[in-house]
């Protein structure tokens, strides 16, 4: 659905985006995650036909994005400033966008607005942060966009608002299979809602990868054949014939691995070695991430809160 | 609430969902959008011209018996409130309002970001954002201008059954037309500066720059090189080209000229229409490569910075160099009192001038940057460069580097040449005081004695220069006392077919001692022009009447003796009006110095003048005038013309006829009268 190819910006000199590659298939929810100025906004608004790029490509259902009202009627974007609208109450901005959208949906709209408990008739200058995105939020899923485009969605909103939120994000993917592109600083809110998460940092894509691969089948191993054994890193030959290790590490006596592969591997393995100490974890996403990013910079810690 | 966001999209389906025009020449949407945030400048808008058009003209209609007589004697339509004023004015507020109201978005990135994000191409969104602006101000507009139809209909009606005025209602759609071309071409000149503009305020100075700063940039600069460059005579036409720069200056100026062409305005609203079409164009373009990310910049592109710097630069230039120089009486450098020279003015001027224009240059940069830590080496670079250009400015018209302010053109090659004088230096013997009019009028000069005075009294001036300028800059005398002074132009045609111009600043004291001057008034040409056979013509006299001068600059005319009076009438006068005109043309340069005694001053006019006026010194040059009386009609001055030709010892023809008639004895009795009377309690004018 979203296809970015060697996408650059430069703002004054300052490259925003250096050759970023992005893909997002269709129907899926995509999370963007990065630090404050890694460049999560700039492919958002790039890909909203906001700003224009400096090179590269950025492509919505085959078609280019800047320049293209057609592209754009496709699509709804949330920016995480929301200040445009505050001289609206619910019923105008239903007014301007259902003038604007041929596939406004007004019924979708009521569902949402009353399912967050707005008010139609105040304006969203008396609206706190949160049921501001809220509103908005209600306003982009009634123009049934094939693609959603969120920048930072969940900032400021309170935990059942979050969980609605995604509800909806969810129900529309499965649904009507609208794909979504959603830029978050934290890792910990795209857990258990993205299917494909991109770590973005300087402008950079570090890492895009589909959400099930990276926890799956990874593993933290950790096991011990005694202090006898001198170098124990050729007792693992056989295991990485069978899985595949990606790390190994010894403090005294006890090794430290990360295996991918699955459990029963593992523990087929065990059995046959018999370590005197074995001890087997699924890795969280956290430690998937500091561990694919090369280690825990700041950038890192930030990422994964 | 899944469930029921479900079956909610369920149950819609995109078939369901209505349509909505998003393509089409402009979006439907974002022009009711507007409408619905921004009625109230519409409201307003209305309401101002509600009041300031058909309102009083309500009014007036309700009061008409009462203000009839008055209006019928004047300019009916301008009494009616039909006019380009107040409606123009209030216009033009609207019209910069609604472009900032509609385009303001483009001054928060957040709201970019909304609205470019709207399924509508860039293309319909500019001109959905541009259409429904110029309606919110024009549609008002029309609406009370309509309401204005019937009250002037009724008025037109009335005052022509009952007062036998006409009002001119042919005005009436001309001045409607001419509003609506003022505020269209504000508008998107306007909407021009919200393209390179990236926040309210600085909108708001580039509105006002592009629409007129640029103006008076032109008209400031050209006075300050008149200032400095002795001779350079440009003001006039500057202003005459200026006006069409904004077309609320033109209509301004020309609907308040009755020698205005109707056709003429009508064909410059059609070329006011075209380059209004034309800065859309532009404006479009530039819209079109509108940078998100510079939203909210003060200037959002870079070219303009700099030209926005330099415009409030030069506005700073200006205004200090005015309000330093014109205290010009101190010596700034040494803080000591002076008087009377030019020295003090002008060092005064430049470091006035320097100084605002550093003050105007750091504050445009901070309002740039956002910020008032400027001062680094880009500031310094680009002051740099600015002050250099401003340095060469003031070295090219304080020093004639070109040679401007000394070259006279060679006598042998000049056609003809016309001068002017204004005020005061027009009271040229025998006359006793000027045209009386706030025109510069100009007098041809012709002949070779004529352009060889004209050449003299030109270079005579030069020679004086530095007192000139003096006079220039300086009403007060070394003293301290009041000077009088005026402007003379001296305009030479070349045979080549170029032409030269020059003004000077002349005080009465230097043209009455001016052997030069006398030379060149006692001209043939000059003689043959300010005769009283020319001006007012023999067969359209008035009877005269006794006219005295104090000294004070109180006058008084009064009427001759009946005895007098009715001497001077029919064809004695013709024969008497020739005498005086025989007596001038004999007056040689001699006499024009020294007029010799005189004996009393006849005030003679007509009210139907046949003489020719010129306006320019090529209508002088060209003998393409107009007739006094239209001349006086077209500046709404009273339709009577009149000379104060002065008998003195030396005008022996008069004198002779006078004698010979039997009335000499009676007007000097009647000027001696009037001498004696205490002009403290006598009704009398001031010439000042």
């Amino acid at each position: 659905m979203i296809s970015v190819k060697g996408l650059t910006k430069d703002f004054d000199g300052f490259r925003a985006l250096d050759g970023v590659d992005m893909d997002v298939p269709d129907g899926s929810i995509y999370g963007l995650v990065g630090t404050n100025g890694a460049g999560k906004t700039t492919i958002l608004k790039l890909l909203a036909g906001v700003l224009a790029p400096d090179g590269g490509d950025a492509e919505i259902g085959g078609l280019p994005v800047f320049g293209s009202a057609a592209t754009r009627g496709m699509l709804a974007f949330i920016p995480d400033d929301l200040d445009y609208y505050r001289s609206y109450n619910l019923n105008e901005m239903e007014r301007l966008l259902g003038g604007l959208y041929r596939r406004w949906d007004p019924e979708v709209y009521d569902v949402i607005v009353s399912g967050f408990g707005l008010d139609r008739r105040n304006k969203l200058s008396k609206f706190s942060k949160g049921m501001r995105k809220q509103a908005v939020f209600a306003a982009a899923l009634a123009t049934t966009p094939d693609c959603l485009l969120l920048d930072e969605p969940i900032d400021g909103l309170d935990p059942i608002a979050r969980k609605k939120i995604w509800a909806y994000i969810v129900s529309a993917s499965a649904d009507r299979g609208m794909t979504t592109l959603v830029s978050s600083h934290n890792l910990r809110e795209m857990e258990g809602f993205c299917d494909r998460i991109g770590v973005i940092d300087h402008g950079v894509m570090k890492l895009e990868r589909e959400l099930d691969d990276l926890t799956s089948d990874l593993n933290k191993v950790q096991a011990s054949f005694g202090p006898n054994i001198g170098d124990s890193m050729g007792m693992y030959d056989d295991l990485n014939v069978r899985a595949e290790v990606r790390h190994f590490s010894s403090v005294g006596s006890v090794d430290y691995l990360i295996v991918k592969g699955g459990r029963d591997e593992l523990m087929r393995w065990r059995d046959e070695k018999r370590p005197l100490i074995f001890d087997i974890t699924p890795m969280t996403i956290e430690e998937v991430f500091i561990y694919e990013l090369g280690g825990e910079s700041d950038a890192v810690k930030s990422i994964i809160g | 609430m899944l469930s029921n966001l479900s079956s909610a999209d369920a149950v819609s389906g995109v078939g369901k969902v209505k349509a909505a025009a998003a393509g089409g020449f402009v979006s439907r949407a974002i022009m009711i959008e507007n409408f619905r945030r921004f009625w109230p400048i519409g409201l307003l808008a209305f309401i101002v011209y509600f009041v300031s058009g058909p309102l009083p003209m309500l009014l007036r209609a309700l009061a008409i018996d009462s203000n009839a007589a008055a209006a019928a004697s004047g300019d009916i339509n301008v009494h009616m409130g039909l006019s380009v004023g107040m409606d123009a004015f209030s216009g033009i507020i609207f019209a910069i309002v609604a472009a900032i109201a509609v385009f303001r978005y483009t001054h928060s990135p957040s709201s970019l970001a909304v609205v470019h994000a709207f399924p509508v191409g860039r293309a319909v969104l500019f001109r959905s954002n541009l259409l429904s602006g110029f309606m919110l101000f024009i549609v008002p507009y029309v609406i009370s201008a309509l309401l204005s139809v019937p009250i002037m209909s009724y008025c037109a009606h009335y005052m022509a059954d009952h007062y036998s005025a006409y009002i001119d209602v042919s005005a009436w759609p001309l001045v409607i037309g001419a509003n609506i071309v003022i505020m269209l071409y504000t508008y998107v000149v306007t909407v021009l500066a919200g393209m390179v503009s990236g926040n309210t305020p600085v909108h708001l100075m580039t509105a006002a720059i592009f629409n007129f700063a640029w103006i008076f940039i032109c008209l400031f600069g050209t006075m300050v090189a008149e200032r400095f460059l002795v001779g350079l005579s440009l003001l006039n036409n500057v202003e005459s080209v200026i006006k069409y720069l904004h077309p609320f200056m033109y209509y301004l100026v020309d609907m308040d000229s009755a020698a205005a062409s109707v056709v003429g305005q009508v064909a410059m609203m059609f070329v006011y229409i075209a380059v209004s079409a034309l800065i859309v164009a532009i404006a479009w373009r530039l819209y079109r490569s509108f940078k998100a990310e510079r939203a909210g910049d003060s200037i959002t592109y870079r070219a303009v910075e700099y030209i926005f710097v330099c415009v409030v630069a030069i506005a700073g230039l200006f205004l200090g160099g005015e309000l330093l120089g014109d205290s010009g009486i101190y010596d700034v450098v040494s803080l000591r009192a002076g008087y009377g020279s030019m020295d003090y003015v002008d060092t005064n001027y430049i470091i006035g001038a320097f100084i605002g224009a550093g003050v105007a240059f750091v504050i445009a940069t901070m309002i740039l940057r956002k910020s008032a830590r400027v001062f680094d080496i880009r500031l310094l670079r680009r002051f740099g460069a600015f002050a250099v250009a401003t340095a060469v400015f003031f070295v090219c018209v304080m020093t004639n580097i070109t040679g401007f302010e000394t070259r006279v053109p060679a006598a042998s090659g000049i056609s003809a040449g016309a001068f002017s004088s204004y005020g005061d230096l027009n009271a040229m013997p025998p006359y006793k005081r000027g045209t009386g009019l706030f025109h510069t009028v100009f007098i041809p000069i012709k002949g070779e004695d004529g352009l060889r005075a004209l050449e003299e009294f030109h270079h005579r001036i030069l020679d004086e220069r530095a007192y000139v300028r003096d006079a220039g800059g300086v009403v007060y005398d070394y003293d301290g006392s009041y000077l009088s002074i005026g402007d003379v132009y001296i305009t030479y045609a070349l045979k080549g077919g170029m032409s030269e111009s020059r003004k000077y600043t002349l005080s009465s004291d230097f043209i009455s001692g001016s052997d030069a001057f006398a030379r060149l008034i006692a001209s043939d040409s000059v003689k043959e022009y300010m005769s009283i056979g020319n001006m007012l013509g023999y067969d359209a006299l008035d009877t005269p009447e006794l006219y005295y001068l104090w000294p004070d600059g109180n006058s008084q005319v009064v009427s001759l003796d009946t005895e007098v009076r009715e001497m001077l009438t029919g064809d004695a006068l013709k024969e008497f009006a020739a005498c005086l005109d025989e007596d001038y043309r004999a007056m040689g340069a001699e006499d024009m110095l020294h007029p010799g005694a005189e004996l009393f001053t006849l005030h003679l006019s007509s009210k139907r003048a046949e003489g020719v006026m010129y306006e320019s010194a090529d209508a002088a040059m060209s003998g393409k005038g107009e007739p006094i009386h239209q001349f006086m009609k077209r500046y709404n001055y009273e339709e009577t013309y009149s000379l104060d030709y002065t008998v003195t010892e030396k005008s022996v023809k008069a004198i002779a006829w006078l004698k010979d008639a039997g009335v000499y004895d009676s007007l000097i009795r009647s000027m001696e009268e009037l001498k004696n009377k205490d002009p403290n309690t006598t009704n009398v004018a001031s010439i000042y």
